[in-house]
């Protein structure tokens, strides 16, 4: 599975071991193809993340043109750390690469939910039907994302929106059955979000 | 198919079998479970008390085919040596025991005692050599009769049809896959069939031929897996090479051309992804499966290790369950805190002890700190 380079495919870099065990809940989704997946090793510290993907992936994505990166980090409740990941990404590769993560840490969302791994997987597998129904009609809109690479763009931002969207709902207190009217709307603002990464904020926090 | 079917391992008891005294595995409600600890503390020995139970619904029934006096813990003979799994099977739930006693070194171990519960009720049990069955009617007991205490009453009981809970649990217990593969005695070739393949998986082209019979769809599985580890895979053929003998060929093609290679001579790991697709397929086929993979990660390269365990992973999701042991730190990085658990012995002195990684004080991240050395229960 990992020879085969010439078809899209996702590194996933975790901050910590917490963030890994998220990402392979990702991985480990039956809508995910594991073989287009792989969770790196841990880089211990979002600014060790950086300097991986400055000084390894750069050129690495350079050398690949169908790998796409999520760096995955912790936000510490500092929503500027986004911008100074972003900085460092070349402008050639901000289509490919995502910054993500929660906005506190993962432990806070982990004590909510009950395991990492689940996060990906059973207990939210309800609230990712949500956003993966609402997101392929986003998609189609959406001019950069064509051909081939459309399934790849599919399935990261399925889980991508995942872990985003969760985890407003847990701090927000949100129930996970929302009614249908906000559906489309939490899926594409959290889209959105994804993609340009200008916010931190939902309709309902203003 | 499998929607319908549903495994779950409540209980897993072991004592005084080698390093295990009064060892229970923490199974349930885990569809994948990671053993890790360091050499000798036990990982492996878990496999082994599966193949004990494995044996027994296989038909092996001659107790000396199946424990030694060595295999007591600390050659402790006046303890008896205890094995004991409790499943539930398409809601029926089964608790089978069997327990052997000594006799003294130069004397084969014998029958202590055994069972089998269904939901609770007593199919049988025996004491020594005196056996009680019951009724599958009304539960009540119909026969009594005595058993050689050197034989294990499981196999030899005959099952009234494939309805009969004897049946069902004896054919989950011997299709239960505990696998320690060594790829280079794997030549490909077959005369018989079987879906219970040995511990080695020596016997991997009857497997194939088994499973291809039983489910001719579970091709398409096999080749979409393979496909995707060996890009260049055209097909697999099993054709009969004499008189009910076949031998597996792999053929390879690419825009330059093609490649027939004859089964012993693909690589160790080449041969592991092959397993890997006849596990997928079994479990889909016949499952749901309980499978120990002792250190799956042997033979692969790194980069594959990743991948290979989150595909065995992934399979369980929806039915059976997978346990694997490993040392390798790719392996290791592909399951959770919650889904892996740390055994540990202080010597060869004392017994295993079995502690989820969740309950583990580690520092940093699990792998460097078992590279350190630095995890104790």
């Amino acid at each position: 599975m990992s020879g085969n380079k010439s078809l899209p495919h996702v590194k996933v870099l975790p901050e910590d071991d917490a963030n890994r065990q998220l990402a392979l809940g990702f991985g480990g989704h039956t809508a995910v193809d594991t073989g287009s997946i792989q969770v790196l090793r841990v880089a211990r510290g979002w600014l060790r993340v950086l300097e991986l993907f400055e000084s390894v992936h750069v050129r690495e994505m350079d050398r690949h043109p169908r790998r796409y990166m999520v760096l995955l980090i912790d936000f510490d409740g500092q929503p500027n750390r986004l911008a100074l990941a972003r900085a460092k990404i070349p402008a050639h590769l901000l289509d490919r690469v995502f910054v993500l993560g929660v906005l506190t840490e993962p432990e806070e969302l982990r004590a909510s939910i009950g395991s990492y791994e689940k996060i990906g997987l059973a207990e939210v597998a309800q609230l990712q039907k949500l956003v993966f129904g609402v997101l392929s009609l986003v998609l189609r809109a959406h001019s950069g994302v064509q051909g081939d690479s459309h399934a790849l763009y599919y399935k990261l931002l399925y889980c991508s929106l995942s872990i985003f969207v969760i985890e407003k709902f847990h701090r927000n207190r949100l129930p996970v059955h929302v009614d249908s009217a906000s559906k489309p709307a939490i899926c594409e603002v959290a889209f959105w979000y994804t993609l340009h990464q200008h916010t931190h904020s939902l309709p309902w926090e203003a | 198919m499998r929607g319908i079917i549903v495994l779950v391992i409540r209980r897993l008891y072991v004592h005084n079998f080698r390093c295990l005294e009064n060892f229970e595995l923490p199974i349930a409600g885990q569809s994948s479970l990671l053993l890790i600890g360091k050499n000798g503390s036990g990982k492996s020995t878990v496999g082994a008390a599966l193949e004990v139970l494995q044996k027994i619904a296989r038909g092996v029934n001659r107790v000396g085919d199946l424990v030694r006096y060595k295999d007591l813990s600390q050659g402790r003979a006046g303890v008896p040596m205890r094995f004991e799994i409790e499943v539930e099977l398409a809601s029926v739930s089964f608790r089978y025991s069997v327990a052997f006693e000594s006799q003294g070194e130069s004397h084969e171990l014998r029958v202590l005692d055994e069972g089998l519960f269904v939901d609770g009720e007593a199919a049988y049990s025996r004491e020594d050599a005196l056996m009680h069955s019951a009724s599958p009617a009304d539960g009540r007991e119909w026969a009594k009769f005595r058993v050689d205490w050197h034989l294990v009453a499981l196999p030899i009981l005959q099952e009234r049809s494939r309805q009969d809970p004897l049946y069902v649990f004896k054919r989950w217990l011997g299709r239960m896959l505990v696998l320690r593969p060594v790829p280079g005695l794997i030549s490909g070739e077959s005369r018989e069939t079987t879906l219970e393949p040995n511990i080695q998986v020596t016997d991997f082209g009857a497997w194939f031929t088994a499973i291809l019979a039983q489910a001719p769809s579970a091709y398409a599985g096999i080749d979409r897996y393979l496909k995707q580890v060996l890009p260049d895979l055209k097909d697999i053929k099993n054709p009969v090479v004499g008189t009910d003998y076949r031998s597996l060929v792999v053929q390879f093609a690419t825009d330059r051309g093609s490649l027939s290679v004859p089964f012993e001579d693909l690589s160790d790991g080449e041969k592991c992804f092959m397993i890997c697709a006849l596990v997928l397929a079994a479990n889909d086929a016949y499952g749901p499966l309980l499978c120990f993979w002792d250190e799956p990660d042997n033979y692969l390269s790194i980069d594959e290790v990743g991948h290979f365990v989150m595909t065995l992973r992934k399979a369980f999701q929806s039915g059976g369950q997978f346990i694997a042991t490993s040392h390798n730190s790719e392996a290791i990085s592909t399951f959770s805190d919650e889904n892996t658990l740390y055994l540990y012995r202080k010597s060869h002195l004392e017994p295993t002890i079995v502690r989820p990684v969740t309950e583990l004080d580690v520092n940093g991240d699990l792998v460097s700190a078992l590279a350190r050395g630095d995890v104790e229960p």
